[in-house]
């Protein structure tokens, strides 16, 4: 059996991919695994221990004569061709997609056949997007900014590929020198982030480390980080001072290095970044300081006991409380602060959510995972349900009578539900998450006769109308049927 | 990305989705619809990554 994982993000996410690709090996250890990820992100899969072959994405080849001037599309479509060609060749069993992307759906559906069995993003075969399984569904539908998930990734992914985590999917990586390198007990600061909307200023960490003195003078401070970020290291050293000892790792340090300084340390501190996702594999616990646009309930850091802040200002006492913090982690209190827990969801969370971001996250538990339906007193949210169950039925008796009616009223009845159902969510937002999952479910109709397809439209609307119904008194469900049926 | 080369993959990303539009009049050719659709996508990651990131959970359209 062969198994391709399609993983087009960054490294924070192949490292989270780590366990899945452990875990089906595990599950059947004469499988061969390929990877196939960006070149410049391919250094995290060393020490994985179970691919058989990585594959790059030559993005380079491909873009470089779109970038001729003479615009040499064909060249590209070429070098294109090509790659799919070795891809297919490859006769994969399972293509699992892992990144949730467009241009991952694209190449999916191009490098697979029909027994290919295909898991995450792809196409149907008229290009609209596949999300071929629940998993996709939800993470199109619920996930990302501004959706009420709180599935961390690590679960998502595993979901997706159909495997349950043991301790043995985090092992440490096969990587040679793994050993202390430095003798006093230290603290690993990563002083980047992925993004620069996810970092913190140099004049932060140096005030942070100073206050971090009040309770622990000896700790050493190891800074970690991306050569770009050599110069914000030098800066944080030398508004530190004396008095704090700082080895400036910043730029130069491998892979291999950067678990080998995980491994030893006390504990890994900074933003939403790669280093959060390879504390796990080395059974650190990490303090994650999260902010901005960031959720940590989906990217934290998931080591038993991690702990998460999230900070809402940068203020000089904002840094005393986050260095108290540290501290009052590193003795293991959790009391004023979020912490990673082996479960799903990932974390006991302290204040995090308000009312309508936890009705939004029972709806969606109701939705997908068989919990009871939140109850409400939101009369908003009531005459916004009764709105689109009155529009769905109007959709439903016209589906019903498809073979009466012309295609193009039927099809504009469609398109007028739609956008009632959108002008309905404009105005009561708390219902997103089932519009968002009728979205999602449309996805699934496959190209075919028009007859199917109003057939197959016909069942999602079917179900639809049953989710609405839990929140509707009998009396106006009637009344919306009778309505519909005019 | 300099300021330059990303008007560069600005304007390769329009040629593309002009490819795109003349092949879809054309209603020839899905699967090299198809690739350049990938190219423009990829075209796309490239842009939205100097801002947002890679993983972004971008919205394809539904039936």
């Amino acid at each position: 059996m062969k198994i391709l994982i399609v993983q087009f993000a960054r490294l924070g996410d192949i490292y989270l991919s780590w366990p899945v690709a452990r875990a089906l090996k595990r599950l059947n250890p004469s499988v061969e695994i390929h990877y196939l990820v960006r070149p410049r992100f391919k250094n995290a899969l060393n020490g994985i221990g179970c691919v058989d072959k990585v594959w790059t994405l030559p993005a380079e080849e491909l873009v470089a004569p779109l970038l001729h001037q003479e615009f040499k599309l064909q060249d590209s479509l070429n070098a294109l061709d090509s790659f799919y060609e070795q891809l297919i060749a490859e006769k994969y069993d399972q293509i699992i997609n892992l990144s949730f992307s467009p241009a991952s759906s694209l190449l999916v559906k191009s490098i697979s056949s029909e027994a290919t069995q295909v898991m995450g993003y792809s196409r149907h075969a008229d290009g609209y997007i596949h999300l071929v399984d629940d998993v996709s569904r939800y993470f199109w539908a619920q996930v990302g900014p501004g959706f009420p998930n709180r599935l961390h990734l690590v679960d998502l992914f595993a979901g997706l590929a159909g495997v349950d985590y043991v301790a043995e999917d985090f092992k440490e990586p096969q990587l040679p020198h793994l050993e202390r390198t430095i003798a006093n007990s230290y603290f690993v600061l990563h002083i980047g982030a992925s993004e620069s909307h996810k970092s913190i200023e140099p004049q932060i960490w140096a005030q942070l480390i100073q206050n971090y003195k009040e309770y622990d003078a000896n700790i050493n401070w190891v800074l970690v980080g991306s050569k770009e970020e050599a110069e914000r290291a030098i800066r944080i050293e030398s508004l530190v001072g004396e008095g704090s000892v700082i080895i400036n790792r910043v730029g130069q340090t491998k892979i291999e290095d950067l678990f080998s300084l995980l491994k030893h340390s006390e504990g890994l501190i900074g933003c939403d970044s790669v280093a959060m996702h390879m504390v796990p594999f080395v059974n650190k616990k990490a303090f994650c300081l999260s902010f901005g646009q960031v959720k940590f309930w989906e990217t934290g850091p998931i080591t038993d006991g991690s702990g998460i802040v999230e900070v809402n200002s940068l203020e000089p006492f904002e840094i005393i409380r986050i260095a108290q913090k540290i501290h009052q982690w590193s003795l293991g209190d959790y009391s004023l602060i979020h912490k990673a827990v082996e479960n799903v969801p990932r974390y006991e969370t302290v204040g995090a959510f308000s009312d309508s971001e936890e009705f939004s996250w029972n709806l969606i538990r109701a939705i997908y995972m068989s919990a009871p339906f939140p109850m409400t007193s939101d009369f908003n949210f009531y005459k916004g349900c009764l709105r689109l169950y009155e529009a769905n039925s109007v959709a439903l008796q016209n589906l019903n009578k498809r073979n009466q009616l012309h295609r193009p009223f039927l099809t504009s009845v469609l398109d007028r539900v739609d956008e009632i159902f959108l002008a309905v969510i404009n105005q009561v937002p708390s219902l997103s998450p089932l519009f968002r999952w009728y979205q999602a479910e449309k996805t699934r109709i496959q190209p075919g006769t028009f007859d199917q397809i109003a057939q197959d439209t016909a069942v999602i609307h079917q179900v639809f109308s049953g989710l609405l119904k839990k929140y509707l008194m009998e009396e106006d469900i009637r009344k919306a049927e009778r309505d519909g049926n005019l | 990305m300099t300021k330059e080369s990303r008007a560069q993959f600005q304007q390769v990303l329009n040629r593309l989705v002009k490819a795109q539009e003349d092949l879809k009049r054309n209603h020839i050719a899905f699967q090299e619809l198809e690739k350049i659709n990938f190219l423009t996508e990829i075209i796309k990651e490239q842009l939205r990554q100097e801002s947002l990131g890679s993983n972004e959970n971008t919205h394809s359209p539904v039936r």
